[in-house]
Parts: structure tokens; sequence; C-alpha cells
């Protein structure tokens, strides 16, 4: 019987190839892009679980009342509170501090560079957090403060073939450290990366660590007690701080370990490019849900409207003896046999797209999720599911004909009409949604790197001076700058536009509490000149020649706004400790997503500078490159030269939604594929259904153009309606979207117009295939069959 | 064998009830061969499909074997349906996609009869219909006259007691129709198989040796011929 099933299967399969192959590459699809969509949430989801004690690690956050008025979250702690949880709570087993060190200069032997996310620590990190010791051990590695602790790849890095123990690294040319252990390189997974682990020091400026109210700056970690309850010790910290430290309106919280990557709320982040957002998690899940189904419907409206052609074997095999059931299992199993080899496909397609997905957005997905045995049987699950969803319908309304009234040649043939054209109409709303999507958030970004920034990033080369050495070096390096014909103009500063920066909290109303929370950079007088700001009151910066009690200061038009006055008025006015000689229009020194905020700019003075930035002339940029490199070689001995491109450091801030938006155009493209395939072979089955009456027609005169009309129209309907539900659908999404941006386009009619039409006519060129074919194929031979 | 009380069969149009058939009562004996006769659209095929269990009347008493097949449930009905009854169609209806053999085979599939013993009966089928040459040909491959050979073999495959056949003949030329009508002649004589056809021939009619005339949904003459 089952023998007998999988046959038929196949030869129907085999003889309507179309529709096979149509049902195949979508089903392939919508399962190949639910499977990339599942391990791409799987690796989210399943962020720091690596860990053994994962479910027993919390980190401490606190959420206070800034002067402003706003709450924020934070995960910098006092040095001294991790020890202090730790004795005096009983359920805290173990914790840790962590902080990251800046870019640092490091020697090994007469060789310098620069090396990122190196980690000050506690020992206990290696107790608490799962990082394997490949060399050492992990007891006693951070014993000593002159002690340090590389991941594998960074000892292959720097000492290649030598056993890294034992080696000497030196920072910033002052501290001196001797390697003492390797471990493994952090996995991908895990929110804490590091390079190189060290310990936290005693004392910092001659103050101690453990001091209470002065340094708040490590994120502290808790092991606690397996049995022990994070909300009863959360409640416990406030008092047992008491007296120690000003509270504040200040509130403890602890954050579970697998919660931070997803969950973080927190002003800064030890290592922000490793915290995602759990609204893309929800927004992928249902993209990818929605392209199954789309593929899904596929299968239903073309086996449904197929149902014609099965239907004498139906009542064939009624006649023979079959009941409903035998029939509603051989449909389902065609269904299953379909969805089964797309299965196979699907997973051959994520082996060969996952490549280009991690290159795309720069991940490291692994495809091992899927071949595991636990995956394998949820897969297989799931595929049966697909089946069911899919093949239920289309195999209960074929197993439900009456073989009398088959035989009678009056079988209600298009009962499942309504419901086909229902999910056509779906289809297209989808897609057009996510068309409408991908096109506002292209136009978003392209908005972002076209808006006026109020100042010109282009070909502005941004040098950073990292060490002591090299920032004492800064002014003589700027000198030969200024004096290259290719270099328009170099500027010194203490800040750029497009860094995190300094926040200063002013004071300006004499009436009041209230601050003005203000971005403040030191700048040269030619730095307003090199960023090409332009300067609308008052005038530039000089080099002060005396050391004045007054600073004069550089303020930006929201400054401006937010005292009340005009441009003009602000020169001379007193802000805060500040005196205004200048206003500079707004200009955006952060992301586009937040609104420009006061900034204050004041003279670098005679302090040595953190930036050179040159504005380089459009020709010949490669040279001048080259004679930059060779400059600072000669300037600067054997400190690595470290510069970005402005225009590239403002077009990083937006590449997750860069990406956001290249893998939503990818979805777009395939859904659109898909949907459009289901209506080809819609449209491929009504075209022979209605032969005979298309070569009655001929016959009767109707023209091609007729044929072409009275077989598109009906579809062209469907699609027409898909557009209209989705134009209230994607305006609100997309506008929800868009709310988080500070700068934003405005959703225009045009987007939607556009995306109505294209549809259209996608969806007229797909049918239209056909619908000529039918027109052109000549009525004496569609006649004769009959 | 089968014992049709008052059965009435009919279609509720909006504001009228149309019947198909009305007020049938009609009973055959194990071992006759029965033609069924009439104009178009009185009703036989209807009739034919109420006796095969593959309609049902909406009035009425059926009485097969001497169940009362009006209050079987669709199970019970099935269950005679695969044990008693062949069915032979006007347009053969085999199933395209499967070989002369598989056809044949289908029905013991549905009455899960075991692999070996299936291809005994298959190749036994095959041997007395003389198509063992063809049994790998797909229906397409083959004239009218063989495609209803093969569709009678897959009739008498389930060794059946009743077999209906809804004008087994009407698409096949009179040397073809006769081989069949002979193929029923002879189960009929020898193997006792009761025989219920439709058709619209008197030469065929006259194969059987009881025929009865339906007119508007009412049998108007049973049997004419014994009469004469």
């Amino acid at each position: 019987m089952f023998r007998n099933y999988i046959k038929i299967a196949l030869r129907n399969l085999k003889k309507d190839k179309g529709y096979t192959l149509i049902n195949l590459i979508g089903l392939s699809m919508g399962i190949g892009v639910c499977l990339i969509i599942f391990i791409f949430l799987q690796f989210h989801l399943s962020f720091d679980s690596f860990n053994k004690k994962a479910a027993n690690i919390y980190r401490v956050t606190t959420s206070e009342q800034g002067p402003d008025g706003d709450f924020r979250s934070t995960g910098s702690m006092e040095g001294a509170l991790a020890q202090t949880l730790l004795d005096e709570i009983p359920e805290v087993r173990a914790s840790v501090r962590a902080s990251r060190y800046g870019k640092t200069l490091i020697t090994i032997g007469n060789e310098n560079f620069y090396e990122e996310n190196i980690l000050r620590t506690d020992p206990s990190l290696f107790d608490i957090f799962t990082f394997p010791f490949s060399q050492g051990d992990p007891k006693t590695a951070l014993s000593d403060k002159s002690n340090i602790v590389l991941t594998k790849s960074v000892a292959q890095k720097y000492f290649r073939e030598q056993n890294p123990i034992g080696q000497e690294i030196v920072f910033n040319e002052r501290n001196r450290y001797i390697v003492t252990g390797i471990v493994e390189d952090p996995p991908a997974q895990s929110h804490i990366n590091f390079s190189m682990v060290i310990n936290i020091p005693d004392s910092l400026s001659g103050r101690s660590i453990m001091d209470w109210n002065w340094l708040r700056s490590f994120h502290t970690y808790v092991l606690l007690d397996e049995q022990a309850s994070p909300n009863d010790v959360e409640a416990k910290i406030p008092s047992i701080l008491e007296g120690k430290m000003a509270l504040g309106n200040a509130e403890f919280h602890l954050q579970s370990l697998t919660d931070i990557h997803l969950k973080s709320d927190l002003g800064w982040e030890l290592f922000p490019e490793r915290i995602f957002s759990i609204n893309y998690i929800y927004l992928f899940s249902i993209v990818g849900i929605f392209i199954l189904l789309i593929a899904c419907i596929n299968y239903v409206n073309l086996a449904t409207a197929r149902a014609t052609t099965r239907l004498k074997e139906v009542g064939v095999r009624k006649a023979a003896g079959a009941q409903q059931g035998n029939l509603f299992w051989q449909f389902t199993g065609e269904i299953l046999l379909l969805t089964f080899t797309s299965a196979v496909f699907s997973l051959g397609l994520v082996e060969l797209l996952l490549p280009y997905v991690n290159k795309l957005m720069d991940l490291q997905l692994s495809s091992i999720v899927i071949w595991s045995p636990l995956f394998i049987t949820g897969f297989i699950s799931f595929i049966f599911l697909i089946g069911i969803i899919s093949g239920t319908y289309p195999a209960f309304i074929l197993s439900s004909f009456k073989p009398a009234e088959i035989f009678k040649g009056n079988g209600k043939l298009l009962t499942s009409e309504g419901l086909r054209k229902g999910l056509v109409v779906f289809q297209f709303s989808v897609s057009m949604i996510l068309i409408i999507s991908t096109i506002i958030i292209d136009q978003q970004l392209t908005y972002f790197q076209d808006k006026n920034l109020g100042l010109n990033t282009e070909q502005v080369l941004n040098i950073s001076l990292e060490s002591t050495k090299t920032r004492e070096l800064g002014n003589v390096f700027l000198e030969k700058l200024a004096n290259h014909s290719n270099i328009e103009s170099v500027s010194a500063s203490g800040d750029l536009p497009g860094n995190s920066g300094t926040t200063l909290y002013l004071y300006p109303f004499e009436d009041q509490e209230l601050p003005m929370p203000a971005r403040y950079m030191s700048i040269d007088p030619q730095f307003i000149k090199t960023m090409e700001m332009e300067l609308i009151a008052g005038t530039n910066l000089t080099i002060p020649n005396t050391k004045s009690e007054q600073i004069s200061v550089i303020v930006n038009e929201t400054v401006v706004k937010e005292m009340g006055w005009k441009p003009d008025e602000a020169i001379n006015q007193r802000l805060d400790r500040f005196v205004i000689i200048g206003v500079v229009k707004d200009f955006h020194f952060e992301s586009l997503e937040q609104e420009i905020r006061p900034a204050v700019m004041a003279p670098l003075g005679d302090a040595n500078p953190d930036y050179i930035s040159a504005r380089l002339s459009p020709s010949n940029i490669s040279e001048t490159m080259d004679w930059i490199r060779k400059e600072w070689d000669t300037v600067a001995d054997s400190y690595p030269l470290q510069f970005t491109f402005m225009d590239d450091t403002f077009e990083s801030l937006y590449r997750s939604e860069e990406r956001l938006g290249i893998l939503f155009t990818v979805f777009c493209i395939i859904t659109i594929i898909i949907a459009c395939l289901g209506l080809f072979g819609l449209m491929a089955f009504m075209a022979t259904k209605r032969t005979k009456e298309i070569g009655i027609r001929k016959v009767l005169g109707a023209s091609i153009v007729d044929i072409v009309t009275l077989l598109s129209k009906d579809f062209i309907k469907l699609v027409v309606l898909g557009f209209v539900i989705a134009i209230p659908i994607a305006w609100y999404a997309t506008n929800q979207w868009l709310a988080d941006f500070a700068y934003r386009i405005e959703v225009s009619v045009d987007i939607f117009a556009f995306t109505g039409i294209s549809a259209i006519l996608i969806s007229f060129f797909t049918i239209s295939w056909q619908a000529i074919k039918s027109a052109l194929s000549n009525p004496v031979e569609s006649l004769k069959s009959e | 064998m089968i014992k049709l009380r008052n059965i009435d069969r009919y279609i509720d149009k909006r504001l009228q009830r149309n019947f198909i058939l009305k007020g049938i009562d009609l009973d055959i004996e194990e071992g006759d061969f029965v033609s069924i006769m009439g104009p178009s659209g009185a009703g036989k095929s209807t009739l034919l499909n109420i006796i095969g269990f593959l309609d049902d009347a909406n009035e009425g008493e059926y009485y097969f074997l001497d169940e009362p097949v009006h209050s079987l449930n669709e199970r019970q009905k099935s269950e005679y349906h695969r044990s008693y009854i062949g069915f032979v169609f006007q347009a053969y209806h085999l199933i395209d996609e499967l070989t002369v053999y598989e056809n044949i085979e289908m029905p013991l599939l549905y009455r899960k009869v075991k692999g070996s013993q299936r291809k005994s009966m298959v190749a036994d089928m095959l041997d007395r219909f003389n198509i063992v040459a063809k049994k790998d040909l797909f229906p397409n491959q083959l004239s009218g006259g063989q495609q209803q050979l093969v569709g009678v073999a897959r009739a008498l495959i389930g060794s059946p007691k009743l077999i209906l056949a809804d004008e087994p003949t009407g698409n096949l030329h009179s040397d073809q129709s006769k081989e069949i009508m002979e193929t029923f002649k002879k189960l009929n004589k020898e193997d006792g198989v009761t025989i219920i056809q439709v058709t619209h021939s008197d030469e065929m009619a006259s194969y059987g040796d009881r025929v009865i005339n339906l007119q508007d949904g009412a049998v108007t003459e049973n049997n004419p011929y014994e009469e004469e």
C-alpha cells in the first residue's frame, strides 16, 4: 500500500514537472531561509550559555535618575563593590570586576603594536566564566599584578612558533607583564571579548581603587549559590552599601548573564558590538514564518487548483474500495514527499549560502547546530508539520469528492476558489509590506549618508595619537602635514565628531538647578576650517596667550536655542564657567539616530592633541597617504600610524542598520520570487483549464490582447487588493521603525505608488508569459482535443 | 440479494424538488444477469451507484444480502463494498499513472491482501484475460477494448459476488463489445457472479436474462422479455 502511494506520488510529480518544480523551488527556498534564520536566532539566543555556570552568573547594574531627570542604567560599579558583595552576602559564591583597557601601545622585543580588547579583571574571572586554558594554570595565572594571560590567537600572532609562556610584553612603554597563561579565544557568543587579560591595579593616580565614592568603572559579576534567588540577593544590596557609598536614588539589579546580549539597556557596555536588540529577533522570526507560509500557500493553491485533474483517480479508487482516510493519507503523502525532498535541498542551500550570510552580516554562524541529533529530530517534525499544514486542506478537498458526482462530471470542482484568491491576496500583501519596508530602510540609510552633517567628512583623514609619546610628537607632525601641498588644512583636537566623547553638565541658569548636558571638545583654531563647519556668529578661537580665568568657547546653535538667544546675542555671554565668542551652525557629532545635543568647543591651548585631522585635496590621495605614512615613520619611529577616514567613521555608526537593509532586500527578493512562482503556476493551470474557452473565443474573433486581458484580469485584481491591504500595515510598521531616529525621512506616497506599480508589473509579466502563450495557440488544436 | 423498497433520490432546487429516482422497488436475486435500460436522464446510473454504495438514497430502504444498507455506517458500507462489489465503467477509468498490472492490483491494496498472494492473484487475472504481455504498459498504450478488459479484470480481482457495469461497451466497437459481453456471460454462468449492467443497446441487453426499464426515475417494465 505504502509503496503504491510512493509510486503514484513519484509518477504524478514526474508527470507535472512544472508543478513539482514550482513547489520544490518554493519550499526549498522557504525552508532554507527559515533554517538560516533559525541558525541566526540560535546564535543570538544562546549567547553566553557556553559558560558552564551561566545559570548562576549575574551582572550587577544600577538604574539612577540623572541630573537632567532621565533614568539611566549603568553597569559601571565602584571598585570595592565586588569584594563587599562577596564578603557580606552569603549567597554570593564568587565575584569579579572587569573593565576594558582602551587601545594600548604594546611593545614586544623591539616592535610596537596597538592592541584593543585588553581586559582588566580579577583572577576569579576564570573561576566564574568558562575560558579554558591551553597553557598555564587558571588558579595562579593572574596571581601577580605583573602577570598577563593571552588568547591563543594573540599568542600565535606575536610569538608564532615560540613558547609564549614567560615572554615579556610592555604596555605603554611603562608597565611590564610576563605571560603566564594561554586561553582559548573567547567564543563569538561571549559578551565578554578579549585578546589579553591583566589584573586591575590596586591604585590609580595614587588613590586606592577600593576607595568608595570616586571611581565607578568596573562591570561587576557575581556567581550565586545554585539555590539562591537573585531577587533576594538584589534586595540585600542597598542595606549592605548603606554608609559606605552615596546611594542617591540608585536601584540595584542583578541581570542574568544570558539576558545581557539581547536585553541589555545599559548606557555603556564593555563590548557594545556584542549587544543585539531583541526586536530584531522578533522581526526575523516573523519574516521567516511569512516566507515559509508563502511557500506553503503555493502548494495549497496549486494542489487545490489541480484537484480537477486528480478527480478521476479519486473516483476510481473509491469505487475500488478506498475510504476517504486512505485517499487523505495518499495525498498527504505526496506533499510529505515534496516537503522532505525540499528539506534535503534546503539543507544543501544552507551549507551553500551560510558563508555569504556570514560575510554580509559579519557574523560567525555555523551550520553545526543543524546537524545535532536534537535539531534533526526537531527539523523532521517541523517538516512533517509543514507537510501537514499545507497538505491537509488539499488532501481533504480531494479525498472528500463523491465518486458518483465525479463520474457524473458535475463534482463541485471550484469549491476552493475563494480560499485560493484569499491566499494569493495574502501572499502579495506580505510581499508588498516587505518591499515597502526595504525601500524605506534604504531611503533612511541614504538619507543618513546624504544629509548635511553640518561638517564635511569627505577626504578628512583623522590620525589618532594613541600613546603619550605620540601625543608629544603630535604638534611636530602637524607642522609637517601643514606644509604639504596636497593637504588643504590641518588641525589638532582632543576629540572628534563621530567618537563617543565626553559630556559636561553645565549649570548656565543662575536661578535654576537644572543642568545642560553638553558635548565637550577641545580644538585648535584650524579645526572649524578643516571640518568645514560654518561660523554663523562671533569669531573663531585664537591661541590664548595668557592663562585667563575665563575660557573662551565656540558653541553650537543648539546651545544658543536652548538658552533662548539669537546667535548674535550669544556672543560674550557667560555659559557656566565659559564665555561664548562664536557660534557654529549645528553639526552632527553622533549618529543621526540621536538629536543634536548642545556642544561646547574650547581651545586646546598648549595641551598635547589626541587627534590630528587633515583635509586632503581630492587628487592623488594614495600618493598623499604614502607620503603621510613615510613622514609618520620618520617622526614617530616605531609607533604604528593609527588613522581613519572620517566618512568611514560616520558610516560605521549605521552599520547595523545597513546590514538590516541588505538582509531585508534579500528576503524581499526571495518572497517575491516564491510568490510569483505560485502565481505563475496558478496561471499556467488556469490557462490549460480554459484552453477550450480560449479556442472558441478566438474562433469567434477575439484578439490576442482580448485573451491576455481575459486571463490576467482576475489575478491583477488580487494583486491590487493585496496592495490595498499592505498599505496601512506597511505604513504603521515603517513609522514604528523610523520613530527610533531623530532625523528621518518622511514616508512619502511615492514609495507606496512605486511598490504598487512594480508589484503589479512583476505579477503581470509573470502571468503574461502564460497568457500570451495560450492566446497565440491555434484554436483548431485546442478544440480538436474535445 | 438486493432488495430496494420505495427508494427516492432527489436534488433540492430553490423552490422545487427534482426527483432523479422516485419510489423504486426492485428485487435482484443472486446469480441474476440484469440489464437496466431507459432513455438518457432516466436515472439508470444513479440507481447503479446507489446499488453499488457510491451514492446514497434520500428515502427508502435498501437491503444488501439482507443487511439494511440505509442504516449502515460508512465503515461498514465500505467493508461490504470491498468484499462483494466490482465496478466496470463506460470510460474504463483506469488510473493513467499506473501500469496494467498496478491497476488490476489496486483493489487488493485496499483489501489489505498480502504481497505474495496479490502477485499470484494478479498473475491469474492477467492470464485469464490474455493480457500477460501487456502488464507493464500504461493505459494510454492500449486500445479501448484492451483497456476495458483491464477494467473488467480490475473489477473481478477481488472475487466480487456482484459486478456493476455502467455502459461497459458504450465506447467500444461491436467486436470488442461482444468479447466483453461474452466474458460477463461466462462469469455469470460459470462462477455465479451477479451482474447488473446499464446499457442502451438491445443487443447487449440480450446477453442478460432480465431487463429493467427506467423512465423518469421510476421502473416502468420489469422483465419485458420474460413476459413476451
